[in-house]
Order: C-alpha cells, then structure tokens, then sequence
C-alpha cells in the first residue's frame, strides 16, 4: 500500500477513532461515577435518543428550531450580502454603519436575549438573538470576501473593456465564493447553536429547548443528553452539506 | 500613437514630466530601461489604466487594447478556455467566439490544457494561455510587459517563435530587460532611463528593422541573431543599459 493511500485512509479513520475515543471516555466517566442522574451510560442515553424519534412533539420541536433558525440565518444572510455589496461600492454608507455593526457584535447575547423577550414573542426572539449575532459575522465575512477579490484580475478586466455584468458574474462572484463559504462554514453550526440556547431562555413553545429545560427540571439527563445528540447530529448534517455545495461550487481549488 | 507632453507622478515621485514620444503605427516597438525607469508605467498610462497629464493621441478613434502582463493573471475559477472567451466582445456570435478561440488555442498550442484550471497547469502553459487571451481580441494596441520573465530560455524561444508571426499585423509595445528577446522581436527600440530625483528620459532609440533591412533580414523571423548588424545593436542596446 502506498503511502498517499495511507494517508487517505487515515484522512477517513482518524475522525472516527477521535469520535468513539470521546463515547469510550464517557463510557469510562459514567462507569466510575454510576449516578444515572449526573452520567447516565451510554445505553441509557441511546435508548432515550432512538425513543425520541417515535414521540410527535420530537418532530415539531425539530422542525420549530429548523424554522427559526432558516428564518434568523436567511435574514442575516440576505442583509449582510446586501450590505456588504452596497457598503463596497459606498464608502459613506460603510462608515455609517461601522458602529451599529461594533455595537452588536459586542452585545451580550444575555442581554440582548432578555430584551428581546420584554419585547417581542418568544418566536420572534429566538429569530432576532441568532439574527443580530450571526448578520455581524456574515457581514464582515461578505466584506473581506469582496475587498479580497483579486486587483490585478480586476484591472485586467478593464483593460481588455469586460463589461460589469461579466465583470460581477465571472470574476467577483467565483472569486469571493470560496471566502463567502468559510463564513457559512462558520457561522451556520453557531446558529443553530444560538436558536436551542435562546429556545431555552424563551421557552418557546414547542421546541427543543423547552425539552432540554423541560429534561433537566425533570433531572432527566439521559434525555437531556439525547436532545444534545439530536443538535449535533443536525448540526453536523447541516454543516456536511453546506462542505458537499462548497465543494461542488469552488471546485478549482 | 503620439504621446505628448506626458506628466505623470506616484505622490511626491516624478515619473514622467513632459515626456514626449512618438510610436509608429504598426511593428513592435519595445521599450528597455533598468528598475524603476517607467516601462510599465508608461504602458499603464498608454492603456489608461493611470490617470496622467498631457496626451495619447492615436491615429483613431476608440482604440481597442489587450495586455500581456508581467503575471498571467488567469482567473482561477475559469478554465483555459474559458479564460480566454472571457474577454471577446459580446457581440460575437457563440460560433464567431469558438472559431476564434479554437483557432488561437491550436496556434499556441494549448490543447492539451485547454479544460483545465489555472492552477493545475504549468508556468509555460499559463503564459502562452496568457497570449492567448491578448491575441484573440482584435485590438489595435498589444501592450506586453515582460512576458516572458521567468521563463526559461528554452521555453522563451518556444514561445516567442510562435508569437512572432501572430504579432507582425498588430501596433505592439513590447517591455523587457532582455537585449535578446529585444533584437528578435523588434521593429525599435526605446531606453528609457530614470536618475534618483529625476524624471524619466528617453536616452536613445535605435530603429532596429531598418537596420535588418540593410543587410540580410526580410522580416522579423528571418533575422541572423548573431550576424554583423545585429551584434553592433546588441551593443549599441548594452551601451545605453550600462553607461
């Protein structure tokens, strides 16, 4: 075997190993402490994982989080890329709207959680907390990937009189494109993160941070940590998939 | 193309300042001078990508041009092909633009990486993708700065035999530091140089086709790079460099 299909494999098994290292150190940690209620075992967790899926609200509290955070993360995309184009070719605009981008990437999202819920419906809260935190993170990304469009192929463009609508759809959409997808990269797990949090806070109604909250009320923490493998293997789907389009989208890199 | 009373300064530096010249239409004028004499900068001005002082005239209007620059600068997310179809008017028919680039990627030999990307293919092949792009257009003005820097010597001669004959029709201004890439494929040639504090001067400008034509040379590619005429401009060309 040569050493690049070596290395291929162990491209593929390493994540693996890393992945039932971590359940064989529960598993270890659970056995030592034996309290069901602080470290339930790996069976206990899995039995109430899989038994999760043939309850109707298991469904709704998924599909309410994947709502809300569809709506955060489409609004802050669809704003920042906005933005970010406008703030490019406007530089008063971009400084304009320097501060209120500081002002709520440094926003405590307690606070900003907390008043939201004075002010708004738990839905609409959980939407603006993920929204404000991730539009920030967009912006910047969407604004370093259009200022780190190439110069030279720019001016070489002009050069040769390519028009703009060539200009922006052969060279500065494919050229930001990879940039554009580390931010998505980046960003998308954290949403979903930020939706399940404020969900707890909010006691949103049918969702899955209600059902966290509800578990360790419940001192339910097999079933706390079955709704936590939920949001990771949903984060994870989410982020494989977002990695299959970039690289279906930026395959000459 | 007449350029008159040229002016042109990076901030404080001067570069040009009141630079007059006078490139005839048609050949390849090329343009020599040590680091930092204004070469590119005067080509950057010729296709308006500086603003300046003063004035470009041309023998007509709107004048079209295409740039070989020191770099490829291939965009990366395009095949070669694809690189070169970039910059062809629109106005040409799906038909027109394939003929053309098919046409051109057969004279320099490209067929081999014409699918591939930029970055998947060797240094030669970048540079002749980048001639490519210059020469399929149909412009009036060829602005080359360079283009062979970095290549090898084999790989130059290569590549400067099949440009040769693709460039006899077209006004082309030619930037190198090379005397050899210079005497074979120029009609004249400028040296320009820059003193600290100073602007640019042109210090001398030998007619190099003319003197071909007084001894053996029928045209550019039948030129004797080692004969009488052309060893007495190698060093007419050396002198300006180094004194």
């Amino acid at each position: 075997m040569n050493k690049k299909k070596v290395y291929q494999i162990l491209n593929y098994a390493l994540p693996v190993v890393t992945l039932v290292a971590i359940v064989a150190i529960y598993a270890i940690v659970s056995k030592v402490v034996d309290v069901e209620l602080i470290a339930p075992s790996v069976g206990a967790t899995l039995k109430e994982f899989f038994a999760l899926f043939s309850q109707g609200y298991f469904y709704k509290a998924v599909g309410g989080a994947l709502l809300r955070a569809l709506i955060a993360y489409v609004l802050s995309f669809a704003l920042a890329l906005i933005l970010a184009i406008l703030t490019k070719f406007c530089a008063p605009l971009r400084r304009a709207f320097s501060p209120i981008v500081a002002l709520v990437r440094v926003l405590p999202t307690m606070s900003l959680l907390l008043l939201a819920l004075i002010w708004f419906k738990s839905f609409q809260a959980t939407v603006l907390v993920a929204f404000c935190i991730i539009f920030p993170m967009l912006y910047t990304g969407f604004c370093d990937a259009i200022e780190g469009v190439d110069k030279d192929l720019i001016e070489m463009a002009r050069v040769y009189g390519v028009d703009k609508r060539r200009l922006v759809t052969k060279l500065y959409i494919p050229q930001a494109l990879p940039s554009v997808f580390t931010s998505i990269k980046s960003s998308i797990g954290l949403n979903l993160k930020l939706i399940i949090s404020a969900e707890v806070l909010a006691q949103t109604a049918d969702s899955m941070g209600l059902y966290m909250q509800l578990a360790k009320l419940n001192l339910d923490t097999a079933v706390l940590l079955a709704w936590t493998i939920v949001a990771i293997v949903i984060g994870g789907i989410i982020e494989g998939v977002v990695s299959l389009i970039a690289k279906k989208a930026v395959k000459w890199l | 193309m007449i350029i008159k009373n040229l002016n042109f300064a990076y901030g404080e530096k001067v570069i040009f300042q009141d630079l007059n010249m006078e490139l005839p239409t048609g050949g390849v004028t090329c343009i020599m001078g040590g680091s930092g004499a204004g070469k590119t900068t005067l080509l950057n001005c010729i296709s308006r990508q500086l603003r300046f002082d003063g004035n470009i005239e041309y023998d007509k209007d709107g004048v079209s041009f295409a740039y070989v620059f020191q770099q490829p600068r291939l965009i990366p997310s395009m095949t070669v092909e694809d690189n070169i179809k970039f910059v062809l008017p629109k106005d040409l028919s799906k038909e027109q633009i394939q003929e053309r680039v098919n046409d051109i990627i057969v004279k320099l030999q490209l067929e081999e990486c014409r699918k591939s990307y930029p970055g998947k293919i060797s240094g030669g092949q970048a540079g002749r993708a980048s001639l490519a792009r210059a020469l399929v257009t149909d412009c009036d003005v060829l602005l080359m700065d360079e283009p062979f820097k970095g290549l090898d010597v084999k790989l130059k001669k290569e590549i400067l035999n099949l440009l040769i004959p693709l460039i006899r029709q077209k006004s082309v201004v030619f930037v190198t530091h090379d005397v050899e890439e210079a005497l074979a494929i120029a009609d004249r040639v400028f040296v320009f140089e820059r003193k600290e504090n100073s602007c640019v001067r042109v210090k001398g400008q030998i007619d190099v086709m003319q003197c071909c034509k007084e001894t053996t040379c029928k045209d550019e590619s039948d030129r004797d790079m080692y004969g009488e005429k052309l060893n007495q401009i190698r060093k007419e060309i050396y002198g300006l460099l180094t004194l």
